[in-house]
């Protein structure tokens, strides 16, 4: 079976040059999308790290700020109530307060980021509820407003719904969540602590939201309070950080479904190159049906397939990976081998695989007579 | 004009009556394409926006590895379309003779042939670019218009791969035919 399917490869060895040719190529295409992906995910990583190392991130469930999609501002916070604006400005200070806003969305939840430019740094930010009608601020005891911390008890009544705010610490990418919701805000009789969990990175959810009184809507909102710095020495605005947020999310998620795409692009240029030979050697196929061999048929089809890519995946993966060395800025020659080696040790089975399964379905789907006849 | 009518039915027909059996080409012509599209709509995008993310530096050698993956994705999507689209042209050598024996000129076969391959490059194209314009699409909607900037220029990358695809069926067509006339004159000359 070997030495007949090393034949055939001989027979036909310059369409089997050029067809190796351009797998090898699509492989190392491959490789290199992957060493892209992985490289520009660590670096935007290690910027957004950066950027908003040690920020503290609150997260806000339904039913989620009112916010004015033209002009991404939160809607109405010019009329919020005069005694509020007269409770922030004593408690601030004497400044006020001005809320730079914009919404984006990601993993399907809508995100708000804002940030107070209060002319001090270091200091947290406040939670913004949404109301029906208006913005209420609130503020529970643990939250600072300007230089104090302060009790804010009087508004907790007539709120619209239910407004649950947690700390979140950025970890290396993802948000690690804390172990405990630390206020509760809404018209329930106490603040109580409920636990949230997150799954990979930014869903969010109520592990007990019946407790709440009635489950939260779907529609989940996650808020990113970061601390817009105010240092003459950090180059960063809350501009640059809002920015490198949202496209540290998107990049990411992009670039990681382009190495999948490619990848495969790469399966399918492999399927539709066995595919096309099976229907050029119809005459063959047709003498093996006419033996009763269509079962060795297909593991003919397999060996010549696996002895296709053992020749040419491993000279791909090295183009690739030589190419990613040369290329990209901080992609060494370990980590280039070792996503060669892991990348080669998933492609070559399942190509190999779904290509002599796709090449023997379709000699099997014939009639042995169309076969003789060479309709394959 | 009858002659050019009666070339775009015959391809037209030759065309829809082996869809099922050209699948396999069509698959690959439309991986091919949103191989390419996918990379430079990628390279728009670290263009427009990796310096904002990772540096101005950093994002030239993004920008630059990126496009060199689109030239192998052009490379490979050149080959493999070439070796499908000649491979096609061989399944039907006995009805390009036929054609040549019928007294239908060299010019007329290629003409029939050329049409008949852009409808399986446009066909694979129009598979490959609409698949990743409705995932760049949905992506843009997801991301808040991370990507629109890029989708701008989608329009342009889609026809380039179409050139590509329209050139890549373009080279067998005509070593085929040529080799058939070739061939065809030979037998000729035998009798």
């Amino acid at each position: 079976m070997l030495q007949y399917a090393l034949l055939t490869i001989y027979r036909s060895r310059l369409r089997v040059l050029l067809t190796s040719a351009g797998l090898g190529i699509a492989f190392g295409a491959v490789v290199f999308a992957y060493a892209i992906a992985a490289e520009i995910q660590s670096l935007s990583g290690v910027a957004l790290d950066y950027v908003i190392r040690g920020s503290t991130i609150w997260v806000a469930p339904s039913p989620g700020p009112n916010v004015d999609p033209e002009s991404q501002a939160l809607a109405q916070h010019e009329t919020l109530p005069p005694d509020i604006v007269e409770a922030l400005v004593t408690r601030s200070q004497g400044r006020l307060w001005r809320l730079t806003v914009g919404i984006v969305e990601v993993a399907g939840h809508r995100v708000v980021l804002y940030s107070d430019d209060r002319e001090q740094r270091g200091k947290n930010g406040v939670a913004i509820s949404p109301a029906l009608t208006s913005i209420l601020l609130r503020q529970t005891s643990q939250i600072n407003v300007g230089n104090q911390s302060v009790r804010v008890d009087e508004t907790r009544e007539g709120l619209p719904g239910f407004s649950i705010v947690a700390p979140y610490q950025l970890g290396t990418n993802l948000l690690q969540s804390a172990t405990k919701v630390t206020w509760l805000l809404g018209n329930v009789p106490e603040p109580k602590q409920w636990a949230f969990e997150t799954r990979k990175s930014f869903p969010v959810a109520v592990t007990d939201s019946a407790a709440l009184g009635e489950p939260p809507s779907n529609e989940k909102t996650v808020i990113y309070l970061l601390q817009g710095s105010l240092s003459r020495f950090d180059p960063f605005t809350f501009g640059t950080k809002f920015s490198a947020f949202m496209l540290h999310t998107s990049m990411s998620t992009i670039f990681g479904w382009t190495a999948r795409a490619v990848f495969l692009f790469g399966v399918i240029l492999v399927v539709t190159s066995m595919s096309i030979s099976v229907r050029e050697r119809r005459a063959e196929v047709a003498v093996f049906s006419a033996l009763g061999l269509l079962p060795e048929m297909t593991l003919l089809l397999f060996i010549e397939t696996l002895l296709l890519l053992i020749l040419v995946i491993p000279i791909g993966a090295c183009v690739g990976a030589v190419m990613a060395v040369a290329y990209l800025p901080k992609y060494d020659v370990g980590s280039s081998l070792v996503a060669s080696l892991a990348l080669t040790v998933f492609f070559l089975p399942v190509t190999s695989i779904i290509a002599a399964l796709w090449a023997g379905q379709t000699i099997a789907g014939r009639k042995d007579v169309d076969l003789i006849r060479g309709g394959v | 004009m009858f002659l050019v009518n009666s070339v775009f039915i015959y391809a037209a027909r030759a065309v829809a009556r082996r869809v099922t059996l050209n699948s396999p080409v069509y698959a690959s012509i439309a991986a091919a394409t949103a191989l390419l599209v996918v990379v430079l709509t990628l390279n728009s995008a670290i263009e427009a926006q990796g310096a904002t993310l990772l540096g101005a530096a950093a994002a030239r050698d993004f920008a630059s590895a990126t496009r060199l993956l689109a030239l192998m994705g052009v490379f490979v999507g050149l080959l493999h379309i070439q070796l499908l689209i000649g491979r096609l042209m061989k399944d039907r050598i006995g009805e390009l003779r036929l054609l040549v024996s019928i007294a239908a000129t060299p010019s007329v076969v290629f003409f029939v042939l050329m049409v008949e391959n852009l409808m399986h490059a446009s066909i694979g194209w129009a598979i490959g670019t609409l698949g990743v314009l409705l995932v760049l699409v949905s992506l843009t909607a997801t991301m808040n218009n991370v990507m629109l900037p890029t989708i701008a220029s989608l329009c342009g990358i889609s026809f380039g791969a179409l050139g590509i695809a329209v050139f890549s069926v373009a080279i067998p067509t005509i070593v085929s035919i040529w080799g058939v006339s070739l061939e065809s004159r030979l037998m000729i000359d035998r009798i």
